[in-house]
């Protein structure tokens, strides 16, 4: 869950969606505005993750079970590859918090959000923000869908830790409308996101290998 | 080369948003463009070519005079995602 937070594309399309809807219109039609860019973003969690568990729970409920190791050794070498990545090509190089995805990209996120007018224009934002993140969320999902179908629910029931790890992505969205509603503005976003770049893109690659570890430690009988 | 005609309506209409954005009044923010856009047309003096980051720059530094978090997002909005 934890990595989620760290993940910035979402919440860059956010703030830039934020500034661009404050600009434009009322401060209720911009926050309004943006409940439904959330509400689109987590939607897209909320397929994206049911998909991934579905599609495991279909995969694993036959002969191949997750604790054979090979699924676990495959999971492994995606998140160490995923911990590199993030290190080394989450944010581009040069001044400011330019992501990974390609530029042109980049580019149409941003004219979207300033073309924005309606609520199914936002929904439909968020969404699509949510998918362009996928290669780093999409292992995660598969991962947390084994895990969760699997876990033993004495401590916790996996119906609400699944509602969690849904809800988990849109947490520092609400911080960014929180912060726009208290005046901060896209400058000071901008400058927050900057100054965190390295502790950022540690903490993702810190989180990843975490995760790794955890999966060789249950998951792989190395001895 | 791409070349094209320079739209100052556009440019106008795009540096309102960013100043109502960053919470500048609409009246103070109207005012305000109109003065910085005037000055950076000024600095090009009767150059009949300029380049975009040209433009870029002298608004840029126009609007450094008047508000730091207007210019800085100016600056740096291709450089956020």
């Amino acid at each position: 869950m934890l990595v989620m937070i760290f993940l910035q594309l979402l919440p860059g399309v956010f703030a830039v969606f934020c500034h661009y809807a404050y600009g434009k219109y009322s401060k209720k039609r911009a926050s309004d505005l943006g409940l439904f860019f959330i509400l689109g973003a987590e939607t897209i969690a909320a397929c994206l993750f049911l998909s991934c568990y579905y599609i495991t729970y279909v995969l694993f409920i036959g002969n191949a079970r997750p604790e054979t190791g090979i699924f676990a050794w495959i999971a492994v070498g995606v998140l160490v590859v995923l911990a590199a990545v993030s290190f080394f090509f989450y944010y581009r190089k040069g001044s400011g918090s330019r992501l990974f995805i390609p530029r042109h990209i980049a580019k149409a996120l941003d004219e979207n959000a300033k073309k924005v007018k309606t609520r199914s224009d936002a929904f439909t934002l968020g969404a699509l923000a949510g998918t362009y993140e996928l290669a780093f969320t999409l292992p995660l999902y598969i991962v947390t869908a084994v895990e969760i179908m699997e876990m033993n629910t004495e401590y916790f029931s996996s119906n609400l830790l699944t509602v969690l790890y849904i809800l988990t992505p849109t947490v520092p969205l609400f911080v960014v409308r929180w912060m726009f509603q208290t005046h901060h503005n896209l400058a000071d976003i901008m400058r927050a996101r900057v100054k965190d770049k390295n502790f950022t893109r540690l903490m993702l690659a810190i989180c990843y290998i975490t995760i790794a570890i955890l999966i060789i430690y249950h998951r792989i009988n190395l001895s | 080369m791409n070349e094209q005609l320079f739209d100052e309506k556009k440019l106008k209409r795009d540096l309102k948003i960013d100043a109502r954005g960053v919470g500048i009044p609409v009246g103070a923010a109207e005012d305000f463009v109109e003065r910085v856009v005037k000055d950076a047309q000024k600095s090009f003096g009767h150059r009949q070519i300029i380049t975009e980051a040209d433009l870029k720059r002298a608004v840029v530094k126009e609007l450094k005079k008047y508000n730091a978090d207007f210019a800085y997002v100016y600056q740096n909005r291709d450089k956020i995602i």
